[in-house]
């Protein structure tokens, strides 16, 4: 897998939530921080994708996007702000 | 508000070889939505056997047109880009999932205080190049500076755009350093050599002028020109990065 950042999540994303995710503000489980979805650390490969907090590394969230289907967890954040 | 991402089928209209290593390729899609300066798109591959890879790629190009224009950069080790750049003829259709990213954009007409400093990292500059001609066609009158850096004067995406903003004196125009890390073409002030923390904060705009930063390049560089920015003073929780791996 590849380390990118959660700009990458946009298109997988795009499939489950209206918005752009990746300027909504994510708090961590783990430590507290906030920040735009778009600054978590993302390991990706083009179908699955890990987002980990840029602060502790925690697992925010992950996604597996194989086409028909789409997965989505999110035990690492606590609230999800998204400007609407 | 950012219209919805959803697939489209796109239409490769024309491209043409961008350096020696990378191809602009022009997509017509009818019911593009129009997009943002920095925005992305993912593109899906469908091999004969159903095997999907899927990548994102940078749009070059803003506005309500009907097209979008890349530019893509070969990684010989990648699943999709040697494809978009070696085989993808004219008139071939591609799967495209966009407009993408709502972050790493820049808007024009938003009076700020801020100047913009653009920071990329070969074919970072992509997105950054959108954002240069986004500021161009609207006449915005944001002061921008682009710091470039590149392996030689051959791999330079954009040599017209950008020499467009290098020969205007005007005001509005984005003042373009260059970084050559292997070549340097006849005349260039600087020998050939990498990006440093000194030349970063020689050829980018002082913390003191709360400039707007974005930056855009492969990981590796993003991660230490954002450590560098932090030790020069800057607000780095403030940078708006962008990463790409090889693909």
């Amino acid at each position: 897998m590849q380390k990118l950042d959660g700009n990458v999540l946009a298109g997988p994303l795009s499939q489950v939530m209206a918005g752009d995710v990746t300027s909504a503000r994510a708090r961590c489980v783990y430590c507290g921080d906030v920040a735009a979805v778009a600054q978590a650390v993302v390991y990706a490969d083009g179908v699955r994708f890990v987002a980990k907090c840029r602060r502790c590394d925690g697992v925010l969230l992950t996604v597996v996007d194989a086409g028909d289907d789409m997965r989505l967890t999110m035990t690492g954040v606590t609230s999800l702000t998204l400007p609407v | 508000m950012i219209p919805h991402a959803s697939w489209h089928v796109a239409t490769v209209s024309d491209t043409r070889q961008e350096t020696p290593n990378a191809r602009r390729i022009v997509l017509d899609i009818p019911d593009w939505p129009g997009n943002e300066a920095g925005q992305h798109v993912d593109i899906r591959l469908t091999a004969e056997d159903g095997y999907q890879a899927s990548r994102s790629y940078s749009i070059a190009s803003s506005g309500d047109a009907r097209s979008i224009e890349l530019a893509v950069d070969r990684v010989p080790t990648g699943e999709v880009s040697p494809f978009l750049v070696d085989d993808l003829m004219t008139g071939d259709a591609l799967e495209v999932r966009g407009p993408l990213g709502g972050w790493f954009v820049w808007r024009p007409g938003q009076a700020s205080e801020r100047p913009v400093q653009l920071i990329a990292g070969g074919s970072g500059v992509v997105p950054l190049a959108a954002m240069v001609r986004a500021h161009r066609a609207s006449a915005d009158a944001t002061p921008f500076r682009l710091l470039y850096a590149v392996r030689g004067p051959d791999d330079v995406f954009f040599r017209e755009e950008l020499a467009r903003e290098s020969d205007d004196d005007g005001p509005g125009a984005v003042r373009v350093d260059f970084v050559f890390s292997r070549r340097t073409p006849e005349g260039f002030p600087r020998p050939a050599g990498r990006l440093t923390r000194d030349l970063l904060g020689e050829l980018v705009l002082p913390p003191e002028r709360n400039p707007r930063v974005y930056v855009c390049g492969a990981t590796p560089f993003v991660e230490q020109v954002l450590s560098w920015l932090r030790e020069l003073g800057h607000e780095v929780d403030d940078v708006r990065a962008e990463r790409f791996g090889g693909s």
